[in-house]
């Protein structure tokens, strides 16, 4: 299963950072003057960047644990 | 499964339940006609009095719109109802701040359904909260109490009971840990989940957040587990699936750990839904099914609830 989870709409994106200061794990880093979720795999789902983004550009999806993920495989 | 203190919680808490499945043909054995009686019975009240403000702490459902299993708004607006005709003041309220208002609106939770006004829990952006400090832990010494719950003179807390990949399951402890407090205590949370494999320590420590939450709300606290629709996965995913046994019933109880015992011992002793993901892993009544599909053993948040005098996981079910 593939772990789709976030994505920063780069048009939108101004580069503030705030989803890199309120992100507990690191999962952002700020790439020419962009957002980018350089750390997809150590997201914990907070969603505390999509609460703090003034710009509403992120969004995130569900990564399911392996064990969930081969229980939707055929 | 693993009995770590079998006997300190060892008083049996009353646990009111109203089955989903119709005794009559009548509109009064449908569960929006019997919240109000199951909470009554439990002793709304003796909790809410004239005048109280009341959070009724429910989920929105997920951002993005893919999610429908959530607690209906029917189920939302007789418990408001109840709180005014004994003279409370309520709002719902969730976390994730002002864009999860939006998605709440969305989702069909508003003034026009709910007879009560949404608030986020902790502020626009979740920045609204205070610290409260714990002496008996497990892991998090501090912990933030979301603002609007902690201001609040009565804590309602309308949960769903559904599978959860952290916990096995979700229902009103994770109501209350992950939707009461701040991103960071949150983020906290979920950090410890890289503690163990079978979700231990991330149960601990919601357990933690429960205990500073209904720190100032001493008798002033009531707990409903909506068994309904009991999706493999939690309410803050963009989809849902078919549920994993059929539609159980509503709990209520002025404890919740006796109220999460309760439902996880339902579900356990239900048969899988046809077609479901259940059916579909060879699930049999008795399995600790959130255990088999997650790998997650959700009965921790109960003995560690226990363990911090919370509750009981001990029950006497009074049905009606």
């Amino acid at each position: 299963m593939s772990t789709v989870l976030i994505k920063v709409n780069e048009d939108e994106c101004i580069g503030c950072g705030n989803c890199l200061k309120v992100c507990p794990v690191g999962v952002y880093k700020i790439v020419e003057g962009r957002s980018r979720p350089v750390n997809e795999d150590k997201c914990i789902l907070c969603r505390a960047c999509i609460t703090h983004c003034p710009k509403n550009c992120i969004e995130i999806g569900f990564r399911a644990s392996p064990t969930l993920a081969r229980l939707y495989e055929e | 499964m693993e009995k770590y203190n079998d006997g300190i919680g060892g008083y049996m808490s009353k646990v009111y339940f109203s089955s989903a499945r119709m005794k009559k043909l009548n509109a009064s054995e449908s569960l929006p006609k019997k919240l109000p009686k199951l909470l009554e019975e439990a002793g709304i009240g003796e909790i809410v009095e004239k005048g109280n403000i009341v959070a009724i702490k429910i989920h929105f459902g997920d951002l993005e719109g893919g999610g429908f299993r959530y607690v209906r708004p029917i189920f939302a607006r007789a418990v408001s109802d109840v709180v005014k005709e004994h003279g409370g003041i309520p709002f719902f309220t969730d976390t994730w701040g002002l864009k999860h208002v939006l998605a709440a609106i969305r989702n069909g939770f508003n003034y026009t359904t709910l007879g009560a006004p949404i608030l986020p829990a902790n502020g626009i952006k979740e920045n609204f909260f205070y610290t409260v400090k714990l002496y008996k832990y497990f892991h998090l010494q501090e912990v933030d109490v979301a603002g609007n719950i902690y201001d609040a003179d009565v804590l309602i807390n309308l949960s769903h009971v559904k599978g959860h990949p952290s916990s096995g399951m979700g229902g009103a402890i994770k109501n209350i840990a992950m939707g009461c407090t701040s991103y960071k205590i949150r983020g906290e949370v979920h950090k410890l989940e890289r503690n163990d494999n079978d979700g231990r320590t991330f149960q601990e420590a919601m357990i933690d957040v429960v205990k500073a939450v209904l720190r100032n709300k001493v008798k002033k606290h009531i707990h409903i587990n909506a068994i309904l629709d009991v999706q493999p996965m939690c309410d803050c995913a963009p989809f849902s699936d078919l549920p994993i046994v059929p539609d159980i019933g509503i709990a209520v109880s002025r404890d919740p750990i006796a109220v999460e015992k309760f439902s996880l011992d339902a579900i356990d002793q239900a048969p899988p839904m046809p077609m479901s993901l259940a059916e579909k892993l060879g699930l049999k009544s008795g399995d600790n099914k959130f255990f088999k599909i997650h790998g997650k053993n959700p009965y921790h948040q109960v003995y560690a609830g226990v363990k911090a005098n919370l509750g009981s996981d001990k029950y006497e079910v009074i049905e009606i």
